[in-house]
């Protein structure tokens, strides 16, 4: 089983984590027909790749960067750092 | 003939008590630490199994877990490896896949049909004629399997053992304990995992290294137990290796999941048998199985034995074995026997003759068992007579889990072997699989290993690996071709030499292919002992290197797993309403919703009056529903508008403070994926429902869409803090009205709004909704208060003769409402301009989850939802969900929901069909489960009061 060493949780398998891709960042692309061309032609390449994994028990988004071909993880960190998300 | 033999200086055996089991009937005695077959063995009994395919009389192989033709059958277990199962006693055992009991299987006549079944037969018959195929199907489903499963198992469940240690070390022989005895006194936990009863490995099973390592054996052993940092596991397999050296340990009670930080492969080589013609036959075995037989349970599988050699480990083999007690006449050499240098010498002192190079092998049996040998020498033909033929050619290297761990292996053509050449981080292999067989160099090879964890652990340590061996330990070249073949090269499948000219001939020419036309490595020992024949034969078809011709992948599981031990124990979280008591005390029909479970509907008298009870309580008096499974979220915080807006395809943010918006989220195909209830609570406060299945990913939408935006809110997941209820019907306000100060009137309150309020005392959060298509309040309220405001309306509201309604009469009185349920009237591909919910996507706002998608789809939509009736009455309604809706011969869509409605006399339902069909279409034909069609007409999906009057004040 995959584990994650992260930066609040400690290592933690990841089997508590779900995997949403990157796909959320098409949200906030201006032009209509990019976003459409990454929603249908979304790249699948197997290489160094920024992903929005959410860890269930926590109820906390990461963002994990990770080679698909080899499974590394070269960095992970919270989506929102917590004194944000208060607000501050 | 096989037989018990004197007892032996370590044999796992104790020979002061018996156990009694049966086989195919017949009683038989075991001492306790036999096996099934060494039991068997030793009272003579050598045929043991059939064969898959023309059940061939088979019998022991390698003793060594990779017997697949001795599985046996209990009355509750199936496919139980007799070759290292420990028979229990008072068990009765038969062997698999026999017709009319193993000795006398009728099966055996599919053998004379073996001229006209060659390889890849099924892929070629059976498809014609069509019409006969069924009859195939059912002869080829009763011909095929092994054992069968009793459905009348004890329902025991084994739990998943979660285990986390530094360094697993994966095979318990000499490599592998030198290896973990290198890592003690470092501060490192460490595991040590072997297959077999007892830790050891070859130092049990072969005399001369028993010998040599006794006394190292014992300080080594006797040091493992004794550290309190390691733990030392018998009769463990590891089946797979995954991510970050994650590797299931199948054990007596269940699974063992061990996370390690390092590991430590030391799974040593299988042996692997010659193919020549009736190789087969019971009688023929390994080498390393009459070994293991005589050493550790104290059996002699044959009287009169013969060795075939391919290569010098062969000689050590006979010369132990002869010392051992058996007898072994003659050394059968593939090459000439000078080229094992001193070993022929020797074997020849022991009073073994040695002949080679030997060609035209053959075996000859007599009533199902091995009586002679025969092959040519210099020319001349020979006959040996014999009822032991021991095959020592050649090893496999067991490398399943190093390859699965991504370890990368090149082939040794000195040694004729692949070895591990690249390892990735905190990996290492040891002895005979890193290409290492002499005892001093595997113990050399464990401790380097063990070294070379302990540099990846950061501590100091020296690696000093010793030289692979010098001389090739298995043959290149170990089968003799036969014009009437019967020379097996695969066991499990009865996959024979001419099997793969064949295939390859036909096209099917590189190792994974032929792997599947020919089925060789797909039985139950999954290639162990065939793989590396099959590549060597396709090397030599190919006319190319093994190293060229590569090799199967090995997936896991390595080894047969049952599927107890996989099922694990099975925990599911269960959610609970505040109020479920108060359901089973008034009679609920249960139905799982997601992790919760709701009131289908409660028990009055027949399950059709109830419902209909139930629902006249709605529309004429009051009805209460608990909704306390909705999603529930606080969105607070500058951007809380803005949020939604985002996250929904409509102008939630424009919202008026104290009203609310039904809203819907689309994904980024633009996808209905969930709807919902957005109430303004104030400039910066949101409340928002989502559906009872869909909460938990609507929660992780809209946090994920918070944090990419980086938006300036909170937003705070209360679906189980909370409880909700739904109250309705006509008389719903003069209820309310006596348990709140809030006033309910249309100003004060109006349909759609939002209040916070007291009720029966409590602080709760109403809203007006319209769902069920009465007056009605969604009331919110703590999970420690429901039960209380539950049972004063329930109390209050008898003088109407209020009843609870369940979910099947909620979905009955909004489908009269024409009210769309996510994910029953829409699927997996529906977006909502194929739905009368197009009105709620935006376009104003630049930015939505799923614009640009919907952007696209508003153009062209593939489908309608459309609504329809018929004139059928409640009591003789044949349609049903899932129904087509067709045109001749065509499928134009499917009935989505389909009910009765009392109120209007009909059935009414909702159908997802074609655009191109619903423009203008009066009518609809839905075809039956029975295949009649019925004719309905189309209408608006709003059936039952579209002005929506009844939201309005009573005059």
């Amino acid at each position: 089983m995959k584990q994650f060493r992260c930066p609040i949780l400690g290592l933690r398998p990841a089997q508590e984590f779900i995997c949403a891709g990157s796909a959320i960042e098409g949200l906030l692309q201006a032009d209509s027909a990019a976003a459409r061309s990454g929603v249908y032609f979304g790249d699948a390449t197997a290489r160094v790749k920024r992903e929005w994994w959410y860890h269930r028990p926590s109820q906390l988004w990461f963002l994990i960067e990770r080679d698909t071909a080899s499974d590394e993880v070269m960095a992970i960190e919270l989506a929102q750092p917590v004194e944000d998300a208060h607000g501050a | 003939m096989a037989h018990r033999v004197p007892p032996q200086p370590h044999e796992w055996i104790t020979r002061d008590r018996k156990v009694r089991f049966s086989f195919e009937g017949e009683p038989v005695a075991a001492y306790p630490g036999d096996t099934i077959t060494s039991a068997l063995l030793a009272s003579d009994h050598t045929l043991l199994g059939r064969s898959f395919k023309y059940h061939r009389p088979r019998g022991i192989l390698s003793a060594a877990n990779h017997d697949s033709n001795v599985l046996l059958q209990t009355a509750t277990r199936t496919n139980v490896r007799a070759d290292v199962e420990m028979p229990l006693d008072g068990e009765a055992y038969t062997a698999v896949n026999t017709h009319g009991g193993l000795k006398r299987d009728w099966g055996q006549l599919l053998e004379a049909l073996s001229p006209v079944l060659p390889v890849g037969f099924y892929y070629k018959a059976f498809f014609r004629p069509r019409w006969l195929f069924p009859l195939w199907e059912r002869l080829i489903r009763r011909a095929s399997g092994l054992g069968w499963v009793s459905t009348d198992f004890p329902p025991t469940r084994q739990a998943t053992h979660r285990v986390y240690v530094d360094c697993l070390v994966i095979g318990g022989g000499a490599a592998g304990l030198a290896a973990a005895s290198a890592l003690l006194d470092h501060g490192l936990t460490v595991i040590v995992i072997d297959e077999n009863a007892r830790l050891g490995g070859r130092l049990h099973y072969s005399r001369s290294e028993a010998e040599a390592s006794r006394d190292w054996l014992a300080t080594t052993l006797s040091r493992l137990e004794s550290a309190a940092e390691a733990e030392l596991w018998t009769q463990s397999v590891a089946v797979g290796w995954y991510s970050d050296h994650e590797v299931p340990v199948v054990r007596a009670d269940g699974i063992h999941l061990v996370t390690a930080r390092a590991i430590i492969v030391a799974t040593g080589v299988i042996e692997t048998p010659a193919v020549f013609r009736n190789n087969d036959l019971p009688g023929v075995m390994l080498a390393s199985a009459a070994q293991r037989l005589v050493r550790r349970y104290g059996v002699a599988p044959f009287e009169d034995g013969i060795v075939l050699a391919g290569n010098a480990s062969a000689y050590e083999a006979a010369i132990d074995l002869k010392r051992d007690g058996l007898r072994i006449t003659t050394i059968l050499d593939l090459d000439l026997p000078t080229t094992r240098g001193d070993r022929a010498v020797e074997a020849e002192a022991e009073g073994i003759r040695v002949v080679g190079p030997i060609k035209h092998l053959e075996a000859r049996g007599s009533r199902g068992q091995l009586s002679s040998v025969t092959y040519n020498v210099n020319g001349s033909a020979h006959e040996l007579a014999c009822d032991g033929l021991l095959m020592s050619v050649g090893w496999a290297p067991a490398g399943q889990l190093l390859h699965q761990a991504r370890v990368r292996f090149t082939y040794d053509p000195q040694l004729e072997q692949v070895l591990p050449s690249e390892f990735p981080a905190g990996i290492a292999a040891a002895g005979r699989v890193n290409g290492r067989f002499g005892l001093a160099a595997r113990i050399a090879d464990g401790e380097a290993a063990g070294a070379k964890i302990l540099l990846y652990f950061k501590q100091v340590a020296t690696v000093v690996a010793p030289p692979v061996a010098s001389i090739p330990q298995s043959h290149s070249r170990p089968w003799f071709p036969h014009p009437k073949g019967k020379n097996f090269v695969d066991f499990d499948e009865d996959i024979q030499l001419h099997d793969f000219s064949v295939a390859y001939r036909e096209g099917f020419d590189n190792v994974e292919l032929m792997k599947r036309y020919t089925t060789n490595g797909m039985g139950p020992s999954q290639g162990k002992h065939s793989n590396l024949n099959a590549a060597r034969i396709l090397a030599e078809l190919q006319g190319r290197s093994l190293a060229e011709v590569g090799s199967t992948t090995a997936r896991p599981f390595y080894h047969p797993v049952t599927m107890g031990a996989l099922a694990g124990r099975r925990l599911r979280p269960r959610w609970d309403s505040a109020l479920n008591g108060e359901h089973t005390r008034a009679g609920a029909e249960w139905m799982d919703a997601g992790l919760w479970c709701r009131p289908k509907f409660y028990r009055g008298g027949s399950d059709a009056e109830s419902r209909l009870a139930e629902y006249r309580a709605v529309r004429e008096r009051l009805g209460i529903i608990d909704v306390s499974t909705l999603g529930k979220f606080e969105v607070i915080g500058p951007d809380a508008g803005q949020l939604l807006a985002l996250c929904y395809t409509s102008a939630v943010d424009k919202a008026a403070i104290g009203m609310t918006r039904y809203v819907l989220m689309c994904d980024q195909r633009g996808i209905i994926v969930d709807d919902g209830v957005a109430a303004r609570i104030g400039e910066q406060r949101f409340y928002v429902t989502a559906g009872s299945s869909h909460a938990q990913a609507t929660y992780r939408t809209l946090t994920q869409v918070a944090a990419l935006c980086r938006l300036n809110v909170e937003v705070v997941d209360i679906t189980r803090q909370l409880a909700a209820i739904n109250i309705a019907g006509p008389r719903v306000r003069g209820l309310l009205g006596a348990v709140t100060s809030q006033n309910l009137s249309d100003t004060s309150f109006p349909f759609l709004g939002v209040r916070d309020a007291e009720l029966c005392g409590v602080p709760v959060r109403m809203m007006r909704v319209g769902f069920v298509g009465e007056v009605g309040y969604e009331i919110h309220l703590p999970y420690t208060q429901a039960v209380h405001v539950w049972r004063s309306l329930m109390a209050l509201g008898a003088a109407d003769a209020i009843l609870p309604f369940g979910v099947e009469t909620q979905r009955q009185l909004r489908l009269e409402k024409g009210h769309l349920i996510v994910a029953q009237d829409t699927d997996g591909v529906t977006h909502p301009f194929e739905t009368p919910l197009a009105g709620l996507v935006n376009f104003k706002k630049p930015h939505f989850l799923g614009r640009a998608a919907l952007e696209m789809l508003r153009e062209a939509p593939a489908r309608s939802v459309v609504g329809f009736e018929t004139d059928y009455s409640a009591l003789d309604l044949p349609i049903e969900e899932c129904h087509l809706v067709v045109d001749g011969s065509s499928i134009l869509g499917r009935v989505t929901s389909v009910g009765y409605s009392p109120s209007l006399g009909r059935t009414i339902g909702l159908a997802v069909v074609t655009h191109d069909f619903a423009i203008g279409a009066q009518r609809i034909a839905i075809r039956l489960t029975n295949g009649a069609l019925v004719n309905a007409r189309i209408v608006p999906t709003a059936f039952y009061d579209p002005g929506n009057t009844r939201q309005q004040d009573a005059a």
